[in-house]
């Protein structure tokens, strides 16, 4: 995706922000004791936000991009590495409360690493064993560091 | 007087020097590690002040950035890498006296100036913000109002990028504190029927997701074009040093650099938004252009380290006064400490210097003991931090995401602070692609509540009229310099298109 093409997008994605807050903002409730009340704040902001976001896109259309073909045939190729991190980090938060801090985290640490390192790193066995004693330490270091010394408890799930 | 008081009350239990100490040397060495920074030290270490006293908790996450801010240049100098942002400029020559086998003598150096730098700042400002304080005090809600408009125009136009998208920014980072109860009038808004929304975003998890969860995204999608040979660095040997590797008359000569460079970290740390990234920078220009031998920058001058090294340091001083003063925050590290304060129920702002009077100078104590610890523990332990560079980002970045799991999930003692966390890393990561600066956002968020309840109380005030914010002398010098740095910014925009 060209810069400018980027600019129109995300510049239309705030106008559309702008308008569903201005919308939204007829379902709170009014005082009469308060005149303004609490929907003249966001109504003011969205308004802000909206003529801003109109600039955005209007610059973006009237500037000329110099790179038109830079990086062309890389735009459909899938980032693995990326879209594995945010789905571990989603499944993270979902499974949290039944499988626990622990387990769970020692997971997604190793996971984690791998999915930074270059790949092939691993053959590297001294680097494989630095990440799979820091995914089995740190989980358990951190669980039992909170709960003895700072008397927060992290979710047990499976271990508990 | 009440300065010793402040040093009486973080003296009296010996734990909270040990806790400095920690503090420092964690700070350190986060900041010595490149991509990871003051900010990501602070995220780590919140939690863990959750069970402290609130002397020992902001003892301790003051040291930590002191620490951090420090620690760049340790990698600075020896891979020519920043480890922080704020030392970028301490590259420049540092490296260069490192290839030439002088490491040793660059980092303490480096080491010295950024302690002159630190203690620098730190006078200035135990004796300007109780200053300031009183003068905020008597602000009314229209200066309130036109003061937090200027820092988050500052904050927007300033930061990287263009001055629209920063704006939009900053106003996304507004609009996201409507969630939750309307403090003026106890209504709920834009939780749509979402019970755990009724509270609004916390803090800690919106911070270290926009920052550290996106850190992570962004060097995973980075994953395919790295090599093997690229992740790996080289460190050359290096000479031992005595003493922090300068004679006196060279510590004089470097002294007159330091102390400009000190004073323009001072400044450019009050104004919101930019920091130590600048600063230092600036600060080195400054040196080079008023140098007697400007040819020597770059080629490995001493001078190179100290304008950069004292002025970065210079800077948290400056960002601390307003935070303390007006109770606004500068950048993502500052706003970090803020959550800290608020964690442990001390409200920024200029009733902090009426009500809770000893534990500010308490705090101003802290900050000058973390710089003198920071300076011997850094002394002694350089030999140890270099050996800690190489440790693999790789590995450390998902440890301190682990550490961000543990302090949103305690931010609020559920679950449900993680997915912030994580929605939050998401939309970070996606607003860095598309070059939309993050400080504005959070400053806005941090921001918004106390911009909505003055403006509300002004126009309250005034029936609807505006008139009283151009009639106040203090309301209409800030305004005309909040309309100077948006003008100032299009005008350098422009000029940078042609």
């Amino acid at each position: 995706m060209s810069e400018s093409l980027k600019d129109k997008l995300s510049g239309l994605v705030f106008l559309a922000f702008s308008i569903f807050i201005y919308a939204a903002s007829y379902s709170i409730r009014t005082t009469k004791a308060d005149s303004l009340g609490p929907q003249f704040f966001p109504r003011m902001v969205a308004v802000i936000m909206g003529i801003l976001a109109v600039i955005q896109v209007v610059t973006a259309f009237t500037r000329k991009d110099k790179s038109i073909k830079e990086s062309e045939s890389k735009v459909f190729a899938i980032n693995w590495p990326l879209i594995l991190s945010i789905a571990l980090l989603i499944a993270y938060c979902y499974f949290l409360k039944e499988v626990g801090f622990i387990v769970l985290t020692t997971i997604y640490l190793f996971c984690q690493i791998y999915l930074l390192f270059p790949k092939g790193s691993f053959a590297n066995k001294k680097l494989l064993l630095i990440s799979v004693i820091a995914s089995l330490v740190v989980p358990a270091g951190i669980y039992y560091l909170f709960y003895y010394g700072f008397q927060i408890f992290l979710p047990a799930g499976i271990l508990g | 007087m009440l300065l010793l008081e402040g040093f009486k009350n973080v003296l009296s239990q010996p734990v909270t020097l040990l806790l400095i100490l920690i503090g420092d040397v964690a700070g350190l060495i986060f900041g010595a590690i490149p991509g990871l920074s003051a900010f990501t030290a602070l995220a780590i270490m919140l939690p863990l002040t959750f069970a402290m006293q609130p002397v020992m908790g902001i003892s301790f996450l003051m040291s930590v950035y002191v620490g951090g801010v420090s620690g760049g240049f340790i990698s600075a100098i020896l891979l020519g890498i920043p480890g922080t942002p704020s030392s970028i400029a301490t590259c420049f020559d540092g490296h260069e006296l490192a290839k030439r086998g002088e490491a040793y003598r660059a980092m303490g150096v480096a080491l010295l100036f950024s302690f002159i730098g630190g203690i620098f700042s730190a006078v200035i400002m135990s004796t300007l913000a109780p200053l300031i304080g009183q003068v905020a005090l008597r602000f009314s809600p229209y200066e309130y109002t036109t003061v937090i408009l200027l820092a988050l125009t500052t904050v927007s136009a300033l930061a990287e990028g263009s001055m629209v998208k920063g704006l939009l920014s900053c106003l996304l980072g507004v609009s996201l504190s409507f969630v939750g109860i309307d403090r003026l009038s106890a209504y709920t808004r834009y939780t749509f029927g979402y019970s755990s929304l009724r509270s609004g975003f916390a803090i800690v998890p919106l911070l270290i997701g926009l920052f550290a969860v996106s850190q992570v995204l962004t060097n995973a999608s980075k994953r395919n074009s790295t090599t093997i040979e690229e992740a790996e660095h080289q460190i050359v040997a290096q000479k031992k040093m005595r003493g922090f590797g300068i004679s006196i008359k060279e510590f004089f000569s470097a002294l007159k650099t330091s102390i400009p460079a000190s004073i323009i970290g001072l400044v450019v740390g009050i104004l919101p938004g930019i920091g130590g990234n600048i600063a230092n920078l600036m600060a080195y220009t400054f040196a080079k252009k008023t140098s007697k031998t400007p040819e020597e920058f770059g080629h490995g001058t001493i001078h190179g380290i100290v304008a950069p090294e004292s002025a970065n340091n210079a800077s948290v001083g400056g960002a601390l006064i307003i935070l303390l003063t007006l109770g606004i925050p500068g950048d993502n590290a500052t706003s970090m400490i803020m959550a800290g304060f608020q964690i442990h129920g001390i409200a920024p702002g200029p009733l902090l210097f009426s009500s809770g009077n000893t534990l500010v100078y308490a705090i101003f104590a802290a900050f000058i003991i973390a710089n003198i610890i920071m300076l011997v523990s850094a002394y002694f332990g350089l030999p140890l931090f270099s050996k800690i560079l190489s440790l693999r980002t790789e590995i450390l970045l998902p440890i301190v995401i682990a550490f961000c799991f543990v302090g949103s999930f305690s931010s609020n003692n559920r679950v449900f602070e993680i997915g912030v966390m994580v929605a939050f890393g998401i939309l970070g990561f996606i607003m860095k692609r598309y070059k939309y600066p993050l400080a504005p956002m959070v400053v806005g968020f941090i921001l918004a509540p106390m911009l909505e309840e003055n403006l509300r109380r002004s126009l309250m005030r005034s029936k609807g009229s505006f008139e009283p914010f151009v009639t106040s002398p203090i309301a209409v010098t800030f305004l005309v310099i909040t309309v100077a740095v948006l003008l100032f910014t299009v005008y350098s925009e422009f000029k940078k298109k042609d």
